[in-house]
């Protein structure tokens, strides 16, 4: 029997699963080794895949297409829709993905991430002291967690000091969101017009007076030459990927080791192994995925995959969390958490041609933002129970919407 | 060719979405250029190198890398 002779039952995201549990019951799923078509939450049916291979399978087919906020299968009621805009990468595809992707991919290659260490450490080191201005207690997901990646990124990208503040509440606006705006889905649209107003300013300024930063590349691209609204697109791409999802990911990873003290003196007991360790936590926790979204991804033309036929215009949802827990990436134990784990490739920044492009700068940031907060405030405790920390469960995301912690 | 069994790596440079995998897995083989591009610093390196370029191949998301067919 395939999937598409029974009827499409809901996803199975659990309603109040303790936060550090997954949200989908990955390990039985990943059991099956099959294609699962579920109802998403936003009434949309996707096939979500259950395994590594499949995950790897169908991110590297060019028969499925990526899209994003283009009617896929999303985590929550409300959908959210942005408009389609040229540069946006993750909606592109084929030679013309390829051409733009590799604008940007140098100043965020390995190599190049290396060198922003010591940026990181300043970044980090201001809200640090904000953070501590501000006393204890504090929402350190809304002092710390969040401004720091959109603030890295501006720095990358060569917003000028004068218009960091506004792009990052602009970021705050888009799929970060602030929890009273979530339940509109319009916002993001709004957010992303106040962005690109701000990013044609940029432009404008780089043009008259070129710096060493991307965007001044990105207006002197000849290969392929970009429209100032391409580079809107590829600029609003880089900050909302790497915004939220390096926000929310060390907020939770802040979580799990001030929930579990254990793990919290091994971390922070041996710092040279502090990139494994937040490996492990990044395979762990899968956020994005593990929300109950996928990558998504639209069939171009029927597709036998498996037994299973996937007709032209449905979509596919490869969940990194679920290929994470796959024995073939993760022999023992896999929705354990374990910091002695031997290392090994996981897929939570994806597959194919539109792997993470943000992965090193991820990483560099989540491997200072992490052990420095523990440096900071070695009293550090959260305010709630690590279970009854909020979530916000509507908009785009999955996501911590506060981290109420005391120092004192 | 006399050297029965050496590896041969080949590129396809044109699917190259530069996340740097290959450099992190076999620092002695793979290198980046400025845009983070693959380039290749040994096309036959020894046998010692094997177990590196075999999880380089692995860790390739864009199928970048492979041993050549002799």
């Amino acid at each position: 029997m395939t999937m598409h002779d029974v009827d499409v039952k809901p996803i199975p995201i659990r309603k109040n699963p303790g936060r550090l549990e997954t949200r989908l019951p990955l390990e039985e799923m990943n059991r099956s080794g099959t294609l699962m078509k579920f109802m998403y939450p936003n009434g949309v049916p996707g096939y979500m895949t259950t395994t590594a291979d499949h995950f790897r399978r169908i991110l590297s087919d060019p028969r499925f297409h990526a899209k994003r906020f283009l009617g896929e299968p999303q985590p929550t009621p409300v959908s959210v829709a942005v408009p389609d805009m040229p540069g946006f990468i993750p909606s592109m595809n084929g030679p013309d993905h390829l051409a733009v992707r590799r604008l940007a991919a140098g100043d965020f290659s390995v190599k190049h991430i290396r060198d922003l260490g010591a940026k990181i450490e300043q970044v980090v080191d201001k809200y640090l002291d904000e953070t501590e201005a501000m006393g204890s207690p504090v929402d350190l997901f809304a002092s710390y967690c969040l401004p720091i990646p959109s603030e890295v990124i501006a720095w990358i990208l060569g917003v000028p000091t004068t218009h960091t503040q506004e792009f990052q509440m602009a970021a705050r606006y888009t799929i970060g969101g602030l929890p009273e705006k979530l339940t509109d889905p319009e916002a993001p649209a709004r957010a992303i017009k106040t962005l690109h107003e701000l990013l044609a300013d940029v432009i404008t300024l780089k043009r008259k007076d070129p710096q060493d930063d991307l965007i001044t590349r990105l207006t002197k691209a000849t290969d392929p030459v970009l429209s100032d609204e391409e580079i809107w697109g590829l600029c609003t791409n880089l900050l909302l990927a790497g915004h939220e999802t390096t926000s929310t990911n060390a907020a939770y990873q802040i979580a799990i080791l001030l929930d579990r003290p254990d793990v919290k003196a091994e971390f922070l007991a041996d710092p040279d192994r502090i990139p494994d360790f937040i490996e492990e936590l990044l395979r762990f926790k899968a956020i994005l995925t593990d929300s109950g979204a996928g990558i998504p991804r639209l069939a171009t033309e029927d597709v036998e995959f498996d037994g299973v036929l996937i007709e032209k215009g449905e979509w596919v949802m490869p969940c990194a969390a679920a290929a994470n827990v796959d024995a073939s990436v993760c022999p023992h134990s896999p929705t354990e958490l374990d910091l002695d784990r031997t290392p090994f490739p996981h897929l939570t920044f994806g597959f194919g041609a539109h792997t993470c492009l943000g992965q090193h700068l991820a990483r560099a940031e989540l491997k200072v933002i992490v052990p420095k907060i523990f440096e900071r405030f070695p009293n550090l405790a959260s305010e709630m129970a690590v279970d009854d920390l909020p979530w916000l469960e509507s908009g785009f995301g999955y996501r911590m919407a506060e981290l109420p912690v005391r120092w004192k | 060719m006399s050297d029965v069994g050496a590896m041969r790596i080949l590129l396809d440079v044109d699917k190259c979405i530069a996340v740097g995998q290959c450099l992190l897995a076999a620092p002695k083989v793979f290198d980046l250029d400025d845009s983070g591009i693959v380039v290749l610093l040994d096309s036959m390196p020894p046998e010692s190198e094997r177990p590196a370029v075999m999880n380089a191949i692995t860790r390739c998301p864009a199928d970048v890398i492979s041993l050549a067919q002799d």
